[in-house]
């Protein structure tokens, strides 16, 4: 093995971080060892394969996986490799199948990964392979597990039980889920693939970043303004204008929303208000959550309104208007933002609606956000190819003294505090470190 | 709008001077895109009328499913508007496409009155990052407005919209 040539506990410091960490090639190949494949990773929602032989192909950073509901219900997630030659056994995507025939040689393996059947089995005379036997099916991937249907996975064994590893976080994902009526979530609407010519973390980072938006995001907001300042009062209630205006918000307002800092990197921006938190509500849909939950419940699950939340490294999700962003790194300057919407069970169809009219606007790579924040991403890809100066700065609310762990972990801090990327880093030095 | 593919049977054949003169107008419209004229673009649309781009070939609507873009008259003024000023950092270095249209197919939608205009579309986009390309087809729904149109729906579709896609900076 090659000697490495930098110690990845050196790369972090207090209050900064060196700026190989988003430039080196090396870095990156450990990174996808180390991080990608040494903790939880969002894998996909259980309602992307609600029936028995429904699969969904992806990968967890290079490597293949597939997970597929058997015909005994049970979820289960492999590598999607042949186990004879190799062959990737299906192509990236979502189906239903009887049986999983891989493409080469035709070997025939079951919806629980075990091998039925092979062609000319003659040849091995149940020496070497002998489907039935046990041997030579799919590679489980080493920890698989659900929090409400959000389904995670793990190559490396050595890592917390998926709830404890979650900790604090899983309260944003129960708000996730508690917003539906019914108390269940299913995919629905689409999928957005963005590609992004970066490294990944810009994005994990830039999500919990306060101070970006009202210098980023002002051509979008500003129109929006601007037009909304000529509209009468009902075209004013416009979903459009309601979701543009926060992105001009102020440092205070996002300041006031503040966030959570978590074990593991995990964290969230915003808690009693949000950029999601001044949207009218569909009467509709309170009546069905009133219904559902009784009033005092409703408001209690309506008013937590965390817009971003993080599950460091591979996935961003935001409870308050049902999306989740998935994080594939692709290289050290390439990475693949997918975007997934999520159907409320039991709320009236606007609610689905307002999440995709949301993520057009903002996700698209035709939008009028995400190609602003793409930008800064490659600003920052290249200026950080410079040698000089070598670190980055992270040190924003470093002393704040309220930012003092509650009895669940949790740190409360301010919207534009740089504890975010602490703790996402010191999450990083912890997994880069192991060997 | 829920905008499905027209069905041959619906459709009445066209004149050489209709067809003609609605390759004129996809040759304007694409002319003013190349040259930046967002606002001459955008007065191109009926009242009524959407920009869209879907996130799937089999997409059939833009509300219930996520789109690339997707936009009535207020959503176009603002996309417009942002074109044109100097904030969006993705677009502060100019950003300049340049696209062929061909394969023109045009028809006549007898029960509501408007002309369906198929065509394939090969764009290229420079930005200071590098050029990319995009193919695929247009649909446009087009309003007769005297010997003009009016675009009642653009639908735009990317051959690989499967894939991942990258930076759309202009408009396609
Ligand atoms: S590689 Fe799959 S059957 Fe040979
Ligand atoms: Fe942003």
């Amino acid at each position: 093995m090659a000697v490495m040539h930098f110690d990845p506990a050196s790369l972090v410091e207090a209050g900064r971080v060196n700026h190989a960490v988003y430039t080196d090639p090396e870095i990156f190949d450990l990174e996808m060892k180390r991080i990608f494949g040494g903790t939880w990773v969002y894998v996909g929602h259980d309602s992307q394969v609600p029936g028995a032989g429904d699969y969904y192909a992806t990968s967890i950073a290079d490597q293949p996986v597939l997970l597929v509901r058997g015909k005994d219900q049970q979820l289960r997630l492999f590598y999607n490799r042949c186990t004879h030659k190799g062959a990737q056994l299906v192509n990236e995507g979502s189906g239903t199948v009887k049986a999983f025939r891989c493409a080469y040689h035709g070997w025939l393996f079951k919806d629980t990964g075990a091998l039925h059947s092979i062609p000319a089995p003659g040849g091995y005379d149940c020496g070497t392979v002998c489907p039935g036997d046990g041997s030579h099916a799919l590679e489980p991937v080493a920890r698989f597990g659900s929090y409400r249907g959000f389904l995670f996975a793990s190559l490396s064994p050595n890592v917390p039980e998926l709830e404890q590893w979650l900790g604090p976080l899983r309260s944003s994902l129960d708000n996730f889920v508690d917003r539906a009526p019914a108390g269940r979530v299913e995919v629905a609407g689409g999928v957005l693939r963005y590609e992004h010519d970066c490294n990944w973390k810009f994005f994990v980072e830039n999500t919990l970043d306060a101070l970006h938006p009202m210098v980023v995001h002002q051509s979008a907001g500003r129109p929006a303004q601007i037009l909304s300042a000529r509209l009468d009062n009902q075209q004013k209630t416009n979903f459009v204008l309601q979701a543009l205006a926060p992105f001009t918000g102020s440092y205070s307002f996002y300041d006031a929303m503040g966030g959570r800092v978590m074990p593991h990197g995990h964290a969230d921006l915003g808690g009693k208000a949000s950029i999601h938190s001044d949207y009218d509500e569909d009467p509709d849909y309170l009546a069905a959550m009133h219904a559902a939950y009784g009033p005092e419940r409703t408001t209690e699950i309506l008013s937590l309104s965390r817009n971003n939340s993080v599950a460091y490294p591979s996935l961003m999700f935001k409870a308050p208007i049902q999306l989740l962003r998935i994080i594939r790194p692709v290289a050290v300057d390439r990475t693949i933002l997918e975007t997934w919407h999520f159907r409320l069970v039991g709320a009236p169809e606007s609610k689905l609606r307002r999440t995709i009219a949301y993520s057009t606007l903002v996700n698209s790579p035709a939008g009028m956000v995400g190609p602003d924040d793409h930008e800064v991403y490659r600003a920052m890809q290249r200026g950080l190819t410079a040698r000089k100066p070598e670190w980055v700065e992270v040190s924003r609310y470093m002393a704040d003294p309220e930012a003092v762990a509650g009895e669940d972990g949790a740190v409360p801090v301010k919207g534009t505090s740089d504890a975010y990327f602490r703790g996402q880093f010191s999450a990083w030095a912890d997994l880069m470190g192991r060997p | 709008m829920t905008v499905t593919a027209p069905t041959i049977a619906k459709i009445a054949d066209i004149d050489r001077d209709t067809h003609f003169r609605i390759g004129q107008f996809l040759f304007r419209e694409a002319d003013l895109l190349d040259s930046g004229e967002w606002e001459r673009w955008n007065d191109l649309f009926a009242e009524d009328g959407i920009y869209w781009v879907p996130s799937s070939a089999d997409q059939h609507d833009g509300i219930d499913q996520v789109s690339l873009a997707y936009d009535d008259a207020l959503l176009r003024a603002i996309r417009v508007a942002r074109q044109g000023a100097d904030l969006a950092a993705s677009l502060r270095a100019p950003v300049s496409s340049s696209r062929m249209i061909g394969n023109l197919m045009a028809s006549h939608e007898e029960a509501q009155g408007f002309y369906i205009a198929r065509s394939r579309f090969s764009m290229a986009q420079y930005a200071d990052w590098g050029t990319r390309t995009f193919h695929g087809s247009y649909t446009h729904y087009l309003r007769p407005v005297g010997d003009d149109f009016r675009i009642v729906l653009k639908r735009v579709d990317l051959v690989n919209i499967q894939g991942s896609i990258g930076d759309i900076l202009t408009i396609l």
